[in-house]
């Protein structure tokens, strides 16, 4: 639950607050669960319907420029800790770079398909729950993370980042 | 997976880093104590609510009974001296007044007592001699209608067959 909220939320805080709300809920409605879907997918239902919702009210105008203004540097040293596999300074900066530019564009996604591929990356989720929280069929949820990657990536190519096959 | 696009690898690896980190540990803590706190005001809750529904239900049956008890005519007059000496017309004239000023207030307030407010008893002789005479009015006597004599059809005498001769050709053209 913690996780579905962090990939709505992006923020830590909120996500916790955004799964507390969530359990307190949850609990509230216990009766309400019928069996139709796992315990687990209604409880990420809740979950992810508590963090959208969180998300709403705080996507103010004012709050967004604080925590982009604010968070730019507290972030900064975590993506220059990216391992660069052996390779020379200048090639660990420049990858510490396009993962920054990579995070940015992952950002700037519309929110379904951020939403998606963050939820499908998490590792935590099958595509079925994915699809369950999202009320999504499962190959549109497929879709969405596939569509997410290849505007990443073209982005990315405008930018001049190119990476070849491995 | 292994030819899959360098850079998909890298959207992935970043979008795993975005979503990565487990909830903080006094999480759990916080969430059973907003449950116990959730709970305790739910049940601190329902005392004044069902306080409030007994008065509600309490002030609702106190006025229902207040206006069956009470009278049944009720004015704003103010007070008048009445006895059963007092002419007809006297009464009329004051409930004249009385009916005057029901009309003018509030249905509801009219139900309410009031310090103004007289109650004026009613004369049933009085009201009796206001009452107008009765109506003599003469049965109509109306005769009975005797059945009239069956009215006889004569037949309809047949009428001859019409002979229609075919036109000539120029009355023909014409047309």
């Amino acid at each position: 639950m913690y996780r579905a909220a962090l990939a709505a939320l992006g923020s830590g805080a909120d996500a916790e607050d955004a799964a507390q709300e969530a359990f307190l809920l949850a609990y509230r409605r216990l009766n309400t669960f019928r069996g139709d879907a796992s315990f687990k997918t209604w409880l990420l239902t809740i979950a992810w319907r508590q963090a959208i919702n969180r998300r709403r009210r705080v996507a103010r105008l004012w709050r967004l420029a604080v925590r982009s203004a604010g968070a730019g540097h507290e972030e900064r040293s975590d993506w220059e800790g990216i391992p660069a596999n052996g390779h020379s300074p200048e090639d660990a900066a420049m990858q510490a770079e396009l993962y920054r530019a990579v995070r940015d564009e992952i950002r700037s996604l519309p929110a379904k398909l951020r939403d998606t591929l963050l939820l499908s990356q998490s590792g935590d989720y099958t595509y079925e729950e994915i699809g369950a929280m999202l009320k999504a069929p499962l190959g549109t949820v497929k879709w969405r993370v596939s569509a997410a990657r290849r505007l990443v990536r073209d982005r990315l190519n405008r930018r001049g980042y190119q990476l070849g096959p491995a | 997976m292994k030819d899959r696009d360098p850079i998909d690898r890298v959207i992935d690896d970043v979008a795993r880093r975005l979503t990565a980190g487990g909830p903080p540990a006094p999480m759990r803590a916080r969430v059973v104590e907003r449950l116990t706190t959730d709970r305790t005001r739910a049940a601190a809750w329902i005392v004044p609510a069902i306080a409030v529904a007994a008065l509600v239900i309490a002030i609702v049956v106190g006025r229902s009974h207040r206006g069956v008890v009470a009278p049944a005519i009720v004015t704003e007059a103010p007070a008048v001296e009445s006895s059963p000496q007092q002419s007809a017309s006297d009464l009329l004239a004051v409930q004249e007044r009385a009916e005057v000023r029901r009309g003018a207030a509030a249905a509801p307030r009219a139900a309410m007592p009031g310090p103004e407010r007289v109650a004026v008893p009613i004369d049933e002789s009085a009201l009796g001699a206001l009452a107008p005479p009765p109506l003599n009015v003469p049965a109509i006597a109306v005769d009975r209608i005797e059945p009239a004599a069956p009215i006889a059809l004569s037949p309809l005498a047949d009428v001859a067959p019409l002979a229609i001769a075919p036109l000539d050709e120029l009355e023909g053209d014409r047309r």
